[in-house]
């Protein structure tokens, strides 16, 4: 028998082990799906583009970490064009800029509290709780911002950063696992709109060091923002809701 | 503008398909996975996890009714049910699946699927050998079977294995060096018979 039968007679082999699965039409079961999973597929297909496109991504991005494993060293200058993304909420990756003045910012931002209050509308229409803030004192708060990073965690590396003007976004991969987190960072300001998912059953109200935010677990991707009354922070992956928290709080 | 436009109506059927592929194959997936999970809501888990497995493997799905599609649904269906029930911890890892003896013995690193899969067969006479392929086929367990099918059939790469099966990179690629492996030497056990 030559290579090519071999692997046509294989081939037919493995096709015909699957032959007893039922036809789809010919199949007698009858299922009532329940509301949650009917609701779930029914955004599934809305979101179906982008979702594709996110997991493209991230393949992509996965595929170029992997390549770069041995030159981790040089990878915080690495660039992307990504979107980071809460629910409906995104933002946008920019090029980067020295960090080197917003350093020193970040050492005078320490001591200081700003109140921030959130204005939340449910909008039972979209599925969303749309929120704007208003702040005690919004140009001190302006003043104030200064970049933050959390602790790497164990087995993670940093892998993209992207920083321009006063947006800060970082990937934190976990090769060997095929986790990653995603590390958004911006100035609060009044003039900010959000409008978050909060159809999804794990959605709920967080404090992380006593500021408030909002969490919610999708079937692959865990999702928090949260606010200091000077930036606002957000955080999505792949990894437990619980780990992305510990996460969360490393940010001193 | 035009290429934008046609990028959109590309879109659109794509989302079509893929809306397609749902209302065809979703009970016969729950269906699948009930019988792996035996537990309803699981099993709703699984077909939920397996559709988002599929919109990222989504280039792989050509025509939606037909046995080749039929069978690339059941598998991750099928394989997202394991993973669960490994995760609720009722079964032992999808790592230990059979892949016990001789399998762990693995040095050979293929550069392809089918590197070295027929070597050693020349002197079988065709029709034994056919005979003896399709009962080795047969006789492997489902893991096995499923990897060798997406890597041999559907020309997954290791990546694209490890996507569909919601396992690592690494994970994949000894899987299917397992499975060859564990195809190999049934083949010889099979010829010593």
């Amino acid at each position: 028998m030559t290579e090519a039968e071999f692997q046509r007679v294989l081939r037919e082999a493995l096709e015909e082990r699957y032959a007893d699965i039922p036809d789809p039409d010919e199949l007698e079961y009858e299922y009532t799906f329940s509301p949650r999973f009917e609701r779930r597929m029914k955004r599934m297909i809305r979101n179906f583009d982008r979702i594709r496109s996110k997991a493209q991504r991230e393949a992509a991005r996965t595929e170029a970490a992997q390549q770069n494993r041995r030159k981790i060293g040089r990878l915080d200058s690495e660039r992307s064009m990504q979107y980071v993304t809460l629910g409906r909420y995104t933002m946008r990756r920019a090029v980067a800029i020295a960090l080197v003045a917003t350093l020193i910012l970040a050492l005078a931002a320490c001591a200081i509290r700003f109140a921030i209050i959130w204005h939340e509308t449910n909008n039972e229409k979209q599925g969303t709780l749309d929120v704007t803030f208003e702040l005690e004192d919004p140009a001190g708060a302006a003043e104030a911002f200064a970049f933050k990073e959390p602790t790497v965690p164990e087995g993670y590396v940093r892998t993209v950063t992207f920083q321009k003007n006063d947006i800060q976004e970082i990937e934190y991969a976990d090769i060997e696992n095929g986790k990653i987190i995603y590390y958004g960072q911006s100035p609060v300001s009044e003039n900010m709109s959000l409008s978050i998912d909060n159809e999804e059953e794990s959605f709920t109200e967080i404090n992380i060091h006593e500021h408030k935010g909002y969490a919610a677990e999708e079937a692959e991707y865990s999702h928090i923002i949260w606010a200091d009354g000077i930036s606002l922070y957000t955080l999505s992956s792949n990894t437990s809701l619980d780990e992305l928290i510990d996460f969360a709080e490393s940010i001193e | 503008m035009l290429q934008l436009y046609l990028q959109l109506l590309n879109a659109c059927s794509e989302q079509e398909k893929f809306k397609q592929l749902y209302e065809t194959y979703h009970r016969l997936m729950h269906w699948e996975a009930l019988r792996v999970l035996q537990d309803r809501q699981l099993a709703e888990d699984a077909v939920q996890e397996s559709f988002l497995r599929m919109i990222k493997n989504f280039h792989k799905i050509g025509e939606i009714s037909c046995p080749q599609t039929k069978r690339f649904v059941v598998i991750i269906v099928r394989n997202a049910a394991r993973n669960l029930l490994a995760k609720e911890n009722r079964l032992r890892s999808m790592q230990d699946f059979g892949m016990s003896g001789s399998a762990d013995d693995e040095t050979e690193q293929p550069a392809s699927m089918w590197e070295n899969l027929s070597k050693g067969f020349d002197e079988t006479p065709d029709a034994v050998l056919h005979k003896e392929i399709l009962q080795t086929v047969q006789s492997l367990p489902d893991w096995a079977a499923d990897v060798l099918l997406l890597s041999a059939v559907y020309g997954c790469s290791t990546r694209e294995l490890a996507s569909v099966l919601g396992i690592t990179i690494e994970a994949a690629k000894k899987r299917l060096q397992r499975a060859r492996v564990l195809f190999r030497n049934k083949m010889k056990e099979g010829e010593t018979r």
